[in-house]
């Protein structure tokens, strides 16, 4: 059994139905069903410990939404999370509670995730006081602890969040998750918002905590070129869904799903000079309404008649790996 | 008629208050040819988009560009009034911003926006003004440019709205388009389009491209010339392909090593040490000295000049990728 295990995870978002709509049903009249968004449609992979997966997706396509659902933020529709062998959603008796504890997440904006009114020590302090994971009166020094850990002296414990820049708010971001013993931190563009030096010393930090506090990550970006810097294994998502899943190295080396291989020829890199070549066309579709077939065939130039009506699931196709592409051959 | 969109010589801009002065921009030249595209890189608070605004006259109070030459096309633009810079904007200069929402007025609809920017500009009757407005949204790449002009600015993705803030640009055919950061808020590929596009764009109309980013990445795929900045100043300047593989400033050596992109997978990136001097409190000598592993006495104390090595221009005491022999000239 791995670590992390989510299984077939669903996330719908509906409209709740309006004053005038819910006195009509009362009466038994129906109403216009109200748009349905299924931000994640089907979702199931798994992490082994000290593992960093790193999930890559365009805006819209649900990998937020899988971080908060893992993070319990918001309740799945469907679908199981185990942590260690606990399940982590869905139950709501106390060993769930304190199995979802182990999961912690850093935001991409670390000021808009801190109240502006608490001193840091607060900050970091409130949630595993509140939780009975660390002792009021341990508090200052277990905070100076966390605070040591990402590089920051014990000083800035009394002072408040828009006295720091935006690298050393995220160091405060990330303490505040280490605080509460962790077990699995979520990123969710956790070095989107900071600059490329900036963003270098935060990858740093994250590689050493993870030897350090022996986590495991799921880490979100849109930057190809940092999950591959950090991640053992990449999940690429489009629309809702798992497109592709393989070892960094493989996937870099030899992506299959098409739009795999668009991500990776339309990266920015500093080695592409003047790029010429054309890029893909369209936009991601809208997920209330989303194309019949492969969700990505109206984009795809390689697509056939046969991804215009049947969808595609995720395959093995090959050691490790699996793709949902009617092109790739399952192996 | 001169051959460069733009030449900015010596520029200034500084912010001021009761007992503080800020020195966004320091001093800082800049030539754009004409279909030329220049990257200007720099980290938050660099000044590369103030430089850009003071070209555009968009500095306000308590902001003033204090010094320096800015001609577009040879025609000097310091000194010019409110009035005169309006007459400019949106017609021989023209931006594009990182959020179109910026550009676009939220309760008027693609059409009657488009119309007014042409006929600020250009005496044509509604009805020419309508169709210059569909084949500029056609020119870039809108489906269905007809009835995209009926929308509303939040009707369309946003993709598309940076689409049309482009075709806006454009519209009255500038000589010069300065760029801030408009793709850093769009996805990677909604981001290789608009590069695709507006390359393609720069080229065939002759227009002068600055290009303000802080992805190194995009810059290298759009630039003929990169410039980076550090501190209100222009650190280091020249041909892409010098700048990303012959580095000659620290800082920019330091950028580009700390990159994730071609590093040892989980290997420990470069770190530059310390974090950008505040503008209002710079050190004596060169700004980037605190940070520096290069820097000796001499750049505590002395603002380097701008040297000339071959096509780069660079402002450091201890180069890389320059022989010592090397006479640098100033």
């Amino acid at each position: 059994m791995s670590f992390l295990e989510v299984s077939d995870l669903k996330k719908t978002f509906a409209k709740k139905p309006d004053l005038i709509a819910r006195g009509l049903g009362k009466v038994g009249v129906k109403t216009n069903v109200p748009p349905v968004v299924q931000a994640v449609r089907d979702a199931s992979f798994k992490v082994e410990k000290g593992e960093i997966l790193g999930l890559i997706g365009e805006s819209g396509c649900g990998k937020s939404t899988i971080a908060r659902m893992l993070a319990g933020i918001t309740a799945p529709t469907e679908g199981q999370v185990t942590l260690d062998g606990h399940d982590v959603v869905g139950l709501p008796n106390a060993q769930a509670r304190a199995a979802a504890m182990d999961i912690q997440m850093v935001f991409q904006d670390a000021a808009a995730a801190m109240n502006p009114r608490y001193k840091v020590q607060d900050i970091i302090a409130e949630a595993p006081i509140y939780h009975g994971r660390m002792k009021a009166s341990e508090a200052r020094d277990k905070v100076a602890e966390v605070l040591e850990a990402v590089s920051m002296g014990a000083d800035v414990a009394d002072r408040f969040p828009h006295q720091f820049s935006g690298g050393q708010r995220q160091r405060i971001g990330i303490a505040r998750a280490l605080a509460m013993n962790p077990k699995l931190l979520i990123c969710d563009e956790s070095v989107a918002a900071l600059d490329v030096s900036i963003q270098a010393q935060v990858i740093n930090l994250f590689l050493d905590l993870r030897d350090k506090f022996d986590l495991t990550y799921v880490f979100i970006s849109h930057d190809l070129s940092v999950v591959r810097h950090l991640s053992d294994r990449v999940a690429i998502m489009y629309l809702g869904e798992i497109v592709e899943s393989a070892p960094t190295a493989e996937i870099f080396a030899n992506p299959q799903h098409p739009y795999t291989q668009a991500l990776m020829s339309q990266n920015p890199s500093i080695k592409n000079r003047k790029k010429v070549h054309k890029p893909l066309e369209g936009e991601v579709p809208s997920p209330i309404n989303p194309p019949s077939g492969c969700y990505f065939h109206p984009r795809c130039a390689m697509a056939t008649a046969q991804c215009k009506t049947d969808h595609p699931h995720l395959k093995p196709t090959g050691a490790d790996r699996s793709t949902a592409c009617h092109l790739v051959e399952a192996a | 008629m001169t051959e460069n969109a733009l030449e900015i010589r010596g520029l200034k801009t500084q912010f001021s208050g009761r007992g503080w002065l800020a020195k966004a921009v320091d001093g800082i030249d800049l030539t754009v040819k004409k279909g030329e595209v220049v990257g200007l890189v720099g980290e938050s608070g660099s000044g590369k988009s103030v430089a850009g605004f003071s070209v555009m006259g968009l500095i306000d109070a308590p902001g003033k560009v204090v010094e320096g030459s800015i001609k577009l096309s040879g025609e000097e633009l310091f000194g010019k009034s409110d009035n005169e810079m309006a007459k400019l904007r949106g017609n021989k200069l023209a931006m594009v911003f990182q959020d179109p929402l910026m550009t676009l007025n939220p309760v008027l609809r693609i059409d009657t926006q488009m119309i007014e920017a042409i006929r600020l500009h250009r005496n044509v009757s509604k009805a020419e003004a309508l169709k210059l407005s569909e084949k500029g949204l056609a020119d870039v790449g809108i489906p269905s440019p007809g009835e995209r002009l009926k929308n509303y600015p939040h009707e369309l993705s946003g993709g598309m709205r940076q689409r049309v803030a482009i075709a806006i640009a454009l519209l009255n055919e500038p000589e010069l388009i300065i760029a801030d950061e408009p793709t850093t808020a769009l996805d990677v590929t909604i981001q290789a389009q608009i590069l695709y596009l507006v390359q393609n764009l720069a080229q065939d109309r002759d227009t002068g491209l600055i290009w303000i980013t802080h992805d190194l990445g995009v810059a290298a795929e759009i630039s003929d010339r990169i410039a980076v900045m550090y501190a209100g100043r222009i650190v280091e300047e020249g041909p892409s392909d010098e700048v990303l593989d012959r580095p000659k400033h620290p800082y920019t050596v330091g950028l580009l090593q700390s990159l994730p992109e071609g590093q040892e997978p989980k290997g420990r990136l470069y770190q530059i040490s310390g974090m950008t001097p505040s503008l209002t409190n710079l050190p004596a000598g060169c700004p980037f000295a605190p940070r520096c592993e290069r820097a000796t006495d001499i750049c505590q104390t002395t603002i380097p000049d701008q040297n000339i090595y071959g096509e780069v221009r660079f402002r450091c005491h201890h180069p890389s990728h320059v022989p010592e022999t090397a006479e640098a000239t100033s």
